[in-house]
């Protein structure tokens, strides 16, 4: 096991890159910054330490994730959030896309909100890196989240979170978000997938 | 609300009680602890379904305590205490602890060693936090008047060990998760050792 801090604080960070890859393969890097880590991942991890949550181990494993078009939030970034401001919803994720969409009751604070849209993770792309990293890679492909627009207005991508899945341990799973970013505005077209490399560190 | 933060952090805060048989309490430390490196080795085996399948084996459920805590040099590497008892006798064979030997994941090489079982209710989750105490108790009868060759020695060290999140099939094998050194304590039948230990999670202000 590897050193970490010489204080006694154990920190749990996370670092996001967005690649943007061309039909041709060329990639360009958007964005190689860390992410914000929220109060769910607590939330979460009080569940683990003292089952009493779910009792399933998958529960626990951050499986899915959201973009969203309204990032920054109205307050600003805190570790508070517990939603994106503008998550996608209904067909916007691309119905021609690879990804697997799933629809559940997300945990919002102290609240549950019906029916909020999540992406799932395939088990491969999450991997664990050394002795306490894990890498997980998003794909948005060439059809997913094409020239979005509501009423009638442009909108671009420009948040992103990754959600655990059910701490608690609900009948019906309920996500909770645990770590989120910003971007700047991306208008995605059917030129290019996007590519996000989320690594989180313990 | 907390600020604007990039991390979170796994916090661990201790405080030693020393409670006679009167029942009168003596607050012996009040302080922060160390979160060692195998909490995060524990967290990825969780996160990516490389170790165990039981949630069980992601409990902080056991610790151990030793007799030779240094008072310097203390690194997050850490992932063994550096005197452990080593004997269900030096822990005390007339306490009500329960002691479990499993064989431990340390940096060198895995070590058959006990440690003691923490009561499932003695672990709390607090509603609407993101905090988990545990109480650890050292009855009157653990841990008294220890020797190693001859001599008497001090319990000065202590660690909580997450059960066995590689899921290692035969026998558990635990990991150091948090640890904390103290001023020696010369433990004896006239009182008992409460160990109030808190992980909490926070975010760091910027």
């Amino acid at each position: 096991m590897r050193e970490k801090d010489k204080n006694s604080v154990l920190g749990i960070t996370g670092h996001l890159s967005i690649v943007k890859r061309m039909k041709d393969g060329t990639e360009e890097v958007l964005l190689d910054d860390s992410n914000i880590i929220v109060s769910g991942m607590g939330v979460g991890l009080s569940y683990l330490f003292t089952a009493s949550g779910s009792r399933s181990i998958l529960d626990y494993q951050i499986d899915r994730f959201q973009v969203g078009v309204s990032g920054p939030p109205t307050g600003g970034v805190t570790s508070s959030i517990f939603q994106l401001s503008g998550a996608l919803t209904g067909t916007e994720y691309g119905t021609n896309s690879n990804l697997y969409l799933d629809t559940r009751d997300q945990l919002t604070g102290t609240n549950v909100t019906s029916n909020r849209l999540f992406a799932l993770i395939p088990k491969h792309k999450i991997t664990r890196v050394g002795n306490a990293s894990v890498r997980y890679t998003l794909v948005l492909d060439e059809n997913a989240c094409n020239n979005l627009s509501r009423s009638g207005q442009t909108l671009n991508l420009n948040e992103i979170g990754m959600f655990m899945k059910n701490p608690t341990g609900n009948a019906s799973p309920r996500p909770i978000l645990v770590c989120y970013r910003t971007f700047s505005n991306i208008r995605k077209t059917s030129d290019f997938s996007l590519i996000f490399r989320w690594t989180l560190n313990f | 609300m907390n600020l604007l933060s990039d991390n979170i952090n796994l916090h661990g805060h201790l405080q030693i009680i020393k409670k006679a048989k009167d029942g009168t309490e003596t607050v012996l430390v009040d302080d922060k602890n160390m979160i060692v490196s195998g909490m995060g080795f524990g967290l990825s085996h969780a996160f990516t379904g490389d170790g165990s399948d039981d949630v069980d084996d992601y409990l902080i459920d056991r610790f151990q305590v030793g007799v030779s805590g240094p008072t310097t040099g203390i690194v997050s590497s850490l992932s063994e205490l550096y005197g452990p008892l080593t004997s269900i006798s030096e822990y005390g064979a007339g306490s009500n602890n329960v002691i479990e030997f499993a064989q431990q994941i340390t940096n060198t090489t895995i070590k058959i060693l006990p440690s003691v079982i923490i009561p499932r209710h003695r672990v709390k989750r607090y509603d609407s936090s993101t905090c988990v105490e545990y109480i650890l108790v050292l009855d009157e009868e653990s841990c008294n008047n220890i020797k190693r060759n001859g001599k008497e020695v001090y319990i000065n060290e202590i660690g909580m060990l997450m059960r066995n999140p590689t899921g290692n099939y035969e026998l558990d094998s635990p990991v150091l998760v948090c640890y904390k050194t103290f001023n020696q304590i010369k433990k004896t039948d006239d009182f008992s050792l409460i160990f109030r230990w808190t992980i909490f999670n926070e975010t760091n202000f910027s």
